[in-house]
């Protein structure tokens, strides 16, 4: 009689999961359930918003659990969370909402880990180039330092390095001084978690696209992730567009970018994937 | 850049007047039994307006998670005056505090997207995480 019963369960277990699977991908609905898994590792500024609205007819989000999850790279980072209490925490993360495409900026930060954990996992490795990157970044934390929370801006730091401050947006005599550091420490970090990831990612899981050619990539993405073009949402492939402009780098000069460019070893990269913008200065 | 920082601070202001709202729904639906239990019916009137909340309360699911939302920062305001304050003062903080980022993070996955939600940037698309705001423009 248990085996019975059992076989019936599995029985409406198995008709419920091939329900999911058929169900239709309708806009303005997302599937109950997870269909497949996606990490987008690209880090900020790259186009995780553009990634995420992409797939948006998917359960996909930007910035998942943003703050639980940069608290504990911190933690990590500092050594007051052990490497098997990370890997709790980001399997318990994959869990709660059970995404088909997480395309937070902070994956880059443990890109080993996900491919370690999630063996059915694939990975949308979105680069820019640094100097778009940089001015980009620049932009945003000068423009919306003031309405951050404290956990964030300790998240830029380790991005721009210990001289950011929420404020510098509002005082250009001090954004002047602290601009070189700031430039300095934000290649350092370009360099560093674009080599990151490459070296992380498994080839045979992993698609690498660039950030200037992320509109023209919908096929791409369709065909690495397996779903039909006409559910991937063209309309919210850019969604984010910086409006105030600060022209950090312009103020910076063009020595101390090619300074922190060549100690952070940037071309490497920069030659591989945007041979054109190498040599160029902004 | 005048008229693009009169709009980034209209954007904050309009955030913090939903914040307080939703705030002083909770707080006051925490302590008045007919309030909490017309709430609880219409769980979306606590984070959008009435003529949005009618029309995006029609998925049972997402209704669910927003009851539990409610009902657990209620009893917490009911137990702790302090907590009422912090829900006034940072709702986000308040509902990190009080364990529910992951109940919020399963209603986003839920939630279809509207530009509203993903049309921000890095620090002012986290004021807009919830979701729960985008019938509230």
């Amino acid at each position: 009689v248990v085996g019975a019963r059992l076989a019936v369960g599995v029985g409406l277990i198995q008709t419920a999961v091939r329900a999911v699977d058929t169900e239709p991908i309708t806009p303005g609905r997302r599937p109950r359930e997870r269909r497949f898994r996606v990490y987008n590792v690209g880090i900020a500024k790259t186009g995780t918003q553009s990634v995420a609205g992409i797939f948006a007819n998917y359960r996909a989000l930007h910035e998942y659990l943003f703050a639980d999850t940069v608290e504990a790279i911190g933690r990590r980072s500092a050594g007051e969370m052990s490497d098997g209490a990370f890997r709790e925490f980001i399997r318990w993360r994959d869990g709660v909402a059970r995404l088909d495409v997480d395309s937070s900026s902070y994956n880059s930060f443990y890109a080993d880990v996900l491919a370690d954990e999630f063996a059915d996992a694939r990975f949308i490795f979105v680069i820019r180039d640094c100097w778009s990157w940089l001015d980009s970044m620049l932009n945003m934390v000068l423009h919306t330092g003031a309405f951050m929370p404290e956990w964030m801006t300790e998240h830029c730091r380790t991005i721009l390095g210990p001289r950011y401050a929420p404020e510098l947006g509002e005082d250009a005599v001090e954004l002047a001084r602290r601009l070189p550091g700031l430039v300095t420490a934000g290649l350092d970090y370009w360099a560093r978690a674009n080599w990151f990831v490459l070296s992380a990612l498994p080839r045979e899981r992993s698609i690498v696209v660039r950030t200037n050619e992320l509109s023209e990539s919908l096929p791409r993405l369709a065909d690495f992730v397996g779903v039909p073009l006409d559910t991937l949402r063209s309309d919210l492939r850019h969604v984010h567009r910086g409006t105030r402009r600060f022209h950090a780098l312009q103020a910076v000069g063009g020595d101390v970018l090619r300074g922190a460019y060549t100690r952070a070893g940037c071309a490497g990269l920069m030659q591989r994937f945007f041979p054109e913008a190498a040599s160029a200065l902004p | 850049m005048d008229d693009e920082r009169r709009m980034d601070e209209q954007r904050v202001r309009k955030v913090k007047d939903a914040h307080a709202r939703i705030a002083e729904t909770l707080i006051q639906s925490a302590a008045e039994p007919r309030l909490r239990q017309q709430l609880l019916d219409r769980p979306a009137t606590v984070f959008l307006r009435p003529d949005a909340a009618e029309a995006d309360s029609h998925n049972a699911l997402i209704d669910d998670l927003r009851r539990q939302i409610a009902t657990q920062l209620m009893d917490r305001v009911a137990q702790d005056p302090d907590f009422a304050s912090l829900l006034r003062q940072d709702l986000f903080q308040a509902i990190r505090t009080a364990g529910l980022a992951p109940q919020v993070e399963q209603l986003r996955a839920e939630k279809p997207v509207a530009d509203e939600v993903t049309g921000f940037g890095w620090g002012s698309s986290w004021w807009w995480v919830l979701g729960w705001l985008s019938g509230w423009g």
